[in-house]
């Protein structure tokens, strides 16, 4: 994958993702850049030009200070052009409903493992890959 | 209206007589209409991009790419109407049109609405 060199993690429990953080910066050979606050996410869009946007949409007191759809719909308004995948405890039927149009990328578990990782990597570079 | 590329998502084979994609990004083709002075000119068609989970952006920077200026629609995500938005591509709404024919007549008529969120898949709420 040539084009996309960062990456932001959009979460307020960024220890709790370490291993799945770094797993997705080998994988992609991308720059992580770690943000805690939502308020922030749009700023660092803006300055960063991610190619992506993990948004960690853990609840409980644990979450960032907006809803993840809406972390979502500010990263589109600073650039439409960055893609988003959202950590979500909703099932799939779920999840579709609520980010429908969105395009977000890939839903995943609440806890991402290593091979949540390279499956979220895979599917950005074939996204990024020349076309046929 | 100056000179610009009107383009409609469309069935095979695509021309003014094509009827229109129900979705753009997963349409078989697009009808590209040039209009100068309010005049329907050269009529061509561009084949579709690739649509994946994920990927509603390749149709948008295929559009912008081929120097579409105007895209009448009749479905879509929000998403991939602030993109056009983004490259400069004016979006109508045109479910409502039978073929290509109508909705390009329709927009030159300036009968067509823009397309808002409200407009799209998932309402942008």
């Amino acid at each position: 994958m040539t084009e996309a060199k960062r990456i932001v993690i959009a979460s307020a429990r960024q220890a709790a993702l370490e291993d799945f953080t770094r797993t997705l910066a080998t994988e992609t050979g991308a720059a992580v850049h770690r943000v805690d606050a939502a308020a922030r996410v749009p700023d660092l869009v803006r300055e960063a030009s991610p190619a992506l946007v993990v948004v960690d949409g853990v609840e409980n007191g644990r979450g960032l200070d907006k809803t993840p759809r809406e972390v979502v719909m500010d990263v589109l308004a600073v650039d439409a052009m960055v893609h988003t995948a959202v950590l979500s405890p909703l099932p799939g039927d779920e999840f579709h409903e609520t980010y429908e149009g969105l395009g977000v990328l890939m839903g995943l578990p609440l806890e991402p493992t290593r091979e949540d990782a390279r499956k979220l990597a895979r599917a950005l570079a074939d996204i990024f890959a020349p076309p046929a | 209206m100056d000179k610009t590329l009107i383009a409609v998502p469309s069935n095979t084979p695509g021309g003014m007589d094509a009827g229109i994609g129900a979705h753009f990004g997963h349409c078989d083709l697009y009808t590209l209409v040039e209009v100068a002075d309010g005049q329907v000119g050269e009529v061509t068609t561009l084949p579709n991009v690739p649509h994946q989970q994920g990927g509603c952006m390749a149709p948008v920077q295929h559009l912008a790419n081929n120097g579409v200026g105007v895209l009448i629609a009749g479905g879509m995500g929000m998403r991939p109407l602030m993109g056009f938005n983004q490259v400069g591509i004016d979006v109508y709404f045109g479910a409502d049109a039978p073929d290509v024919r109508t909705a390009v007549e329709a927009l030159l008529a300036g009968r067509l609405q823009r397309f808002t969120p409200e407009f799209t898949c998932g309402g942008g709420h």
